[in-house]
């Protein structure tokens, strides 16, 4: 396994931030039964004033975080302007935080929320920023089948999948492209999706099959 | 033309998953978030500390409430704090205007005016017209001490209401 070390000068202290390649996944599914152990144990030291714990947290979560706000805003300049609130408003929060939900639900919510308001205030304008593609998209066998010589995105350049992925992505209303982007693209389960929003599974799975029928139509011309 | 189905949209959907900030993105955020860190802590104010403090230690006797509530509840502390501070001192303004002296003062020295018509110790309501003059009592310069009782004139000044009514409680 890939890894790298960091040095990071933090402000009360010397913290070193393991950078792993399977955390710096934006989008590899995290269950949260894996997580609540260990975050228990940062959120408790963060409450009681070790701001390496909440560094440790922030280093934790950013890349998940990170996928979820790019993806619902395709921007990202937005997505690292978001990305700082919602991890300044979780450590202002953190005192309030009573453990009722795992600590990976909460700052999910917190992250979720605040893309939502953010893209209602945004309205319909938007400008695409887009991240580029891992050179490891061109070694996915699911994707090599797509691209097949008989189906039209062969022909298609990569990077306008992207882009028209992108776009009808937006075309969506902001609720719908947050389940989309934690069911479809982020792998995670219709249960942890509706305790991050707060809503039940029955609403999830509605709100996905409306948003995949949406994005069929956008996109039907690849098929 | 047929519309996808939800296998190779699951798919197209699955180039989205390699889409990769720049690298070194994630060390650089870190650090511009502990910056933006100590710069905040550095604008908060003694006020603002105050309150969450309090806050704090609500959430201390309302565990599971949350932050938003003990927020609430803070400034409605604050607020209903400062009412009632101004409340009292207003009252105390009111019932002795000028200060607690000043108020025995006036209620025992000689009135501010007198009806130049008056013969009874209390004039009567149908004594007072638009017509009826007042003269200011003369008053000396050396003339600060209460009068004798003797020479006591009657009260028009009105108090604001009966002393019965007045709280138990001074400051």
């Amino acid at each position: 396994m890939m890894s790298q070390t960091l040095s990071i000068a933090a402000p009360f202290g010397n913290i070193v931030a393991e950078w792993d390649e399977k955390l710096v996944a934006t989008s590899a599914p995290m269950t949260e039964e894996l997580q609540t152990s260990e975050d228990a144990e940062l959120v408790a030291r963060a409450q009681a004033g070790d701001p390496t714990a909440f560094d440790a947290l922030v280093v934790k979560y950013s890349p998940r975080l990170y996928g979820l706000v790019y993806h619902m805003t395709a921007n990202h300049e937005d997505t690292n302007d978001l990305l700082q609130e919602i991890f300044a408003k979780a450590y202002r929060s953190l005192h309030g935080f009573r453990g009722k939900s795992s600590f990976y639900t909460w700052i999910h919510s917190i992250g979720v929320n605040m893309t939502i308001n953010f893209l209602k205030k945004r309205g319909k304008r938007y400008h695409l920023s887009l991240d580029d593609l891992d050179s490891g998209i061109q070694n996915d066998e699911e994707l090599i089948e797509l691209t097949s010589p008989s189906t039209p995105v062969r022909e298609t350049d990569l990077a306008e999948l992207q882009k028209r992925l992108n776009e009808a992505m937006m075309k969506l209303t902001p609720e719908h492209r947050a389940v989309v982007t934690m069911f479809d693209i982020q792998g995670m389960p219709h249960a942890e999706i509706a305790k991050i929003l707060g809503i039940s599974e029955g609403t999830v799975r509605s709100r996905l099959f409306y948003a995949h029928r949406q994005l069929q139509t956008y996109l039907e011309e690849f098929h | 033309m047929m519309p996808l189905d939800d296998d190779t949209l699951s798919k197209l959907l699955k180039v989205k998953r390699y889409e990769r900030p720049p690298q070194g993105y994630f060390e650089q955020f870190l650090r511009d978030f502990q910056e933006r860190q100590r710069s905040e802590m550095l604008r908060r104010s003694t006020w603002r500390l105050a309150l969450d403090r309090l806050a704090t230690r609500l959430g201390g006797l309302l565990p599971g409430a949350p932050e938003w509530t003990l927020s609430q509840i803070g400034y409605a502390g604050a607020s209903v704090g400062v009412l009632v501070v101004a409340t009292v001192f207003t009252i105390n303004m009111l019932q002795y205007p000028g200060g607690r002296h000043a108020g025995q003062i006036a209620s025992t020295s000689t009135p501010l005016m007198e009806p130049v018509t008056s013969t009874a110790s209390y004039p009567s309501e149908d004594r007072f017209t638009l017509n009826t003059q007042f003269r200011l009592p003369e008053v000396s310069l050396h003339d600060h001490g209460p009068a004798p009782v003797s020479h006591q004139q009657p009260r028009y000044i009105l108090d604001t209401r009966p002393v019965s009514y007045e709280p138990p409680y001074r400051f």
